[in-house]
């Protein structure tokens, strides 16, 4: 991954995130992304047939971890918008390019499937960064 | 010159036995040794010696008391040679000792020594000595003494050389898992932590743990214990060792990180222990240090193995 000060872009170039939990895991997608966040315990997406996408069964997050499935995500995709069911929505963030990190190559090679393209540091705390695309061309797949 | 002189040097200290004994290869002489008085004395029954270097303070009968027995043994009419023999010149005995003082000085030559020096015998001394008595050799160019030295000398100049040299003992780190001690080699060990503030990655296989953030640097953790298919018991206080080959950094989890052990590749065995074929391939042999067994695993092919999927990608 090219470095701010590698590429000539300014360090202080940020991006938005959102920050959320599904199980201990902590996530991180851009914000341009998702479109609204229902928060809620029975929330039914508007379009019928669009089952959300469950995060905790997709990277097979043990149930006992779960705080409470309990949140959707409804994301925009190339083919419209789509749901995806997390524990809770932790916020948003300003994420600077300098922060962001490859996978290290063990972890991206047991990532095949793309569905996490890095990680950023945020503190003392590491997000996976997810590719909510990938994640559901592949849908419901176990990695 | 003697043509090959018979020099027998009494010590007990395994260090300065190997100190002395390399000085004298490099005067061309090659010295039997004896680490007690007893053993002295039975060699020099078989073998008459040119000269004898004894250390005086030997476990059991000391330096002191192995010379006069020696001398007694070459006084003693029925220790001579068949006739027609030669009859055996009366070994030169140097004594070698810490105390300088005249009294232990007197002491030796009562014993039936010829020279007291001092210890630690200084290269120079020997020289003198072996001079003196008309035993330097010049170096004879098919010992291994002599091409060891020889090597030496060519690797001040030689930095290819002088890894060869360096290869005939394999550097390696021992560590600990449940109750059995592994090692690594060491070139690929970059540094010890202790195992803390690893985050879990979701979706990866039992054997590797999740990343540690070393100065911005994110590190991929593997835990040997489970990567070995050994029983996971979590140790009190656990050690990520952080590794490097080709530009790939990887932390191990290890119950313990212990020593640093040098062991010549020959002291290495295959595999004896029982492992399932997966995991014996990751395996490089076994040593045995004192009453541990030492199980010696192969980092290259552990990084490549399937368990670890890197090329999968």
């Amino acid at each position: 991954m090219n470095r701010p000060e590698e590429n000539g872009e300014s360090p202080a170039q940020s991006f938005e995130f959102i920050l959320f939990k599904v199980g201990d895991f902590l996530f991180g997608a851009p914000a341009e992304q998702i479109l609204r966040i229902h928060n809620g315990d029975k929330i039914t997406p508007e379009e019928p047939g669009h089952t959300p996408i469950n995060m905790g069964k997709v990277f097979r997050v043990p149930e006992e971890t779960a705080i409470a499935r309990s949140c959707l995500l409804e994301v925009n995709t190339s083919i419209g918008a789509r749901f995806f069911e997390v524990d809770r929505v932790e916020g948003l963030t300003s994420v600077n390019l300098s922060q962001v990190r490859e996978l290290p190559p063990l972890i991206g090679a047991q990532m095949a499937n793309g569905s996490f393209w890095g990680l950023a540091l945020i503190g003392d705390r590491i997000a996976c960064l997810v590719d909510f695309e990938t994640l559901r061309m592949n849908k419901e797949q176990p990695l | 010159m003697k043509d090959k002189p018979t020099v027998l040097l009494v010590e007990d200290n395994p260090v300065s036995l190997k100190v002395i004994a390399a000085m004298l290869a490099k005067q061309g002489v090659q010295a039997a040794t004896a680490v007690t008085g007893e053993e002295a004395v039975q060699f020099v029954k078989q073998t008459p010696c040119d000269l004898i270097l004894m250390d005086i303070e030997l476990p059991g009968m000391n330096g002191m008391e192995t010379s006069r027995e020696i001398r007694e043994w070459e006084s003693d009419p029925s220790s001579r040679p068949a006739r027609g023999d030669a009859p055996h010149a009366p070994s030169t005995i140097v004594a070698m000792t810490a105390h300088e003082d005249e009294e232990n000085r007197q002491a030796c030559l009562n014993a039936g020594m010829n020279a007291v020096e001092t210890k630690p015998l200084r290269p120079e001394k020997l020289k003198e000595i072996l001079a003196r008595m008309n035993l330097t050799a010049p170096l004879e160019n098919n010992s291994v003494s002599s091409r060891i030295i020889g090597l030496m000398e060519k690797e001040k100049t030689s930095p290819a050389l002088k890894k060869d040299l360096k290869s005939e003992v394999r550097h390696l780190m021992s560590f600990t898992l449940g109750k059995e001690k592994y090692a690594l080699d060491m070139k690929y060990l970059k540094r010890v932590m202790w195992a803390k503030n690893i985050t879990q990655v979701p979706g990866l296989p039992p054997h590797i743990l999740g990343i540690i953030n070393i100065r911005g640097e994110i590190i991929s953790v593997v835990d040997m214990k489970m990567l070995l298919g050994l029983s996971h018991e979590t140790a009190e206080k656990p050690s990520i060792m952080i590794t490097s080959a080709r530009g790939m950094e990887t932390g191990l989890l290890v119950d313990s990180v212990d020593a640093i052990i040098d062991l010549p590749p020959l002291s290495i065995d295959p595999p004896m222990i029982t492992f399932e074929k997966e995991y014996l391939d990751l395996i490089d042999g076994e040593a045995r240090l004192d009453e541990t067994l030492l199980i010696v695993l192969n980092y290259e092919k552990i990084m490549q193995s399937e368990l670890m999927d890197i090329h999968k990608k």
